[in-house]
């Protein structure tokens, strides 16, 4: 047995502390979709409505964790990360993130909204080449969202929003392109990740979104699907990323494997 | 008539990828140039060692007190430091023909995830795209105090700073004992001879850059 797990007794603890929790915890709503989809501005809108409501709401931005993001954007200043050291610093950014932002505010009862939650990474990871076993791999234990909206939207319609900011080296793609100017690169590029999110988008069950209709038309719609859309349970889905956060949380950095599971 | 076949010499077994791993990072710092030599000769030994990126320099360069890496975590950074490695230091003295020694390479980086409760599975996966060593070596273990630096002293190795980071946040991280996990680990690859002992007998290294070794 390895030294770092939980022993039996700890481990059946700590299953049950998660199934108590699991009525009372917060909930986690992701946004995902292409540069220029308008997921920010409902994101934000969302937000809004949540804490018209009575919900103490947090936001998680992707690719800010104290500890990877000053790293990451000092190799993408440099252009020097390749596709798969990127995809590797964004997991280890996400993994910090969940069990130091997102899991503690869930756990607490607060709702957290994520603006770009791990599927716009594994999508931008797949068009850029990698395997998408792999990416998915250096994700695990996975954490589902209780609801993913997808903004769908094509890659001209994407790419003529952000017309007027030229996108950075790496999110025109152009290490993978090889595209000088960085908008037809762009162009290029949203049409692979896009490609890539449809895929994702039945794996992972998204909440399709419609992002050619208006801004208020998309938030009534998420109203909507968000009130009847039914919440992940924990124990069903997110059992292994959890205990692998209580054990941490408890002492043990490890307990990771979810060993009844195996 | 063919032409009569070159004596073997020492260079021929250059041009090839040989790991070191052990539990002892700071020392696998400066047996890495002693293992290259002895593979080598005097043909242009390389070595690669942990850290070539910067990215854990950089994280103890960030002041936040608060910040917990986990296992996973260092894992996936120990991954894109080797992805480093492989692509600035390893694959270019690979393509010039030299011998490159990797210190640590997969092996070590196994050993500590599986010692610190991580599946073996998912860091068999993580480090698919390491290329197969031709030769794998583990670090013999010297007896305490003769090198062994303490832990978080002086530039520290892939264990010494994982493990101090670690104990740092859980009071349940027991350094000692994850060494010994890491050594079973290794050893049992030994056992199976995936890894041969690398202490202060060099003949053994001949005999394991050998295809039949």
């Amino acid at each position: 047995m390895s030294v770092q797990c939980p022993n039996a007794a700890e481990d059946r603890r700590l299953r049950e502390l998660l199934r108590r929790q699991d009525k009372n915890r917060g909930f986690l709503v992701a946004f995902e979709g292409p540069d220029g989809s308008g997921k920010t501005t409902q994101r934000k809108l969302f937000k809004a409505w949540m804490r018209s409501v009575g919900h103490e709401v947090v936001t998680y931005k992707w690719n800010s964790s104290p500890l990877i993001s000053p790293i990451l954007k000092a190799r993408k200043l440099a252009h020097s990360l390749s596709p798969e050291e990127y995809c590797l610093l964004s997991a280890a950014a996400f993994r910090h993130q969940l069990n130091t932002e997102i899991l503690p505010a869930l756990w607490s009862g607060k709702v957290v909204v994520a603006d770009q939650f791990l599927y716009t990474a594994v999508a931008r990871d797949s068009a850029r080449g990698l395997d998408l076993n792999w990416v998915l791999n250096a994700y695990l234990p996975l954490f589902w969202p209780d609801q993913v909206f997808y903004f769908a939207l094509s890659a001209e319609a994407a790419s003529d929003r952000g017309r007027a900011k030229v996108p950075s080296f790496y999110s025109a793609g152009q290490d993978v392109t090889n595209i000088k100017d960085p908008v037809k690169s762009h162009l290029q590029f949203l049409g692979r990740v896009i490609q890539e999110f449809e895929a994702l988008s039945t794996i992972f069950q998204f909440l399709k979104v419609d992002a050619r209709q208006s801004i208020w038309e998309q938030h009534r719609e998420i109203r909507q699907k968000f009130m009847t859309a039914e919440r992940r349970p924990w124990g069903e889905w997110n059992t292994e990323a959890v205990l692998a956060w209580l054990s941490a949380r408890a002492g043990t950095p490890n307990g990771e494997t979810g060993k009844e599971e195996e | 008539m063919a032409k009569p076949e070159k004596k073997k010499s020492k260079k021929d077994h250059c041009g090839s990828l040989v790991a070191l791993d052990g539990t002892n990072g700071v020392m696998l710092r400066s047996e890495a140039e002693r293992l290259a030599r002895l593979c080598c000769g005097a043909a242009d030994p390389a070595w690669s060692l942990w850290d070539a990126s910067n990215t854990f320099y950089e994280l103890r360069m960030v002041k936040a007190k608060n910040l917990t890496p986990t296992p996973r975590v260092l894992m996936l950074l120990y991954a894109s430091d080797l992805l480093f490695r492989l692509r600035w230091e390893i694959e270019p003295a690979l393509k010039e023909g030299r011998t490159v020694v990797a210190a640590p390479y997969v092996e070590s980086a196994m050993a500590f995830g599986v010692a610190a409760g991580l599946s073996k599975e998912w860091i068999e996966e993580l480090f698919r795209f390491a290329p197969k060593p031709a030769a794998s070596f583990r670090l013999k273990e010297k007896k305490k105090g003769k090198e062994r630096k303490k832990d978080g002293e002086g530039e520290p190795g892939f264990v010494e700073f994982f493990c101090a980071s670690l104990a740092r946040h859980y009071p349940g991280w027991e350094t000692a004992e994850v060494r010994r996990e890491m050594l079973k680990y290794l050893k049992s690859l030994e056992e199976r001879d995936r890894i041969h002992e690398f202490g202060n007998k060099p003949y053994h290294i001949k005999r394991a850059l050998t295809p039949a070794g």
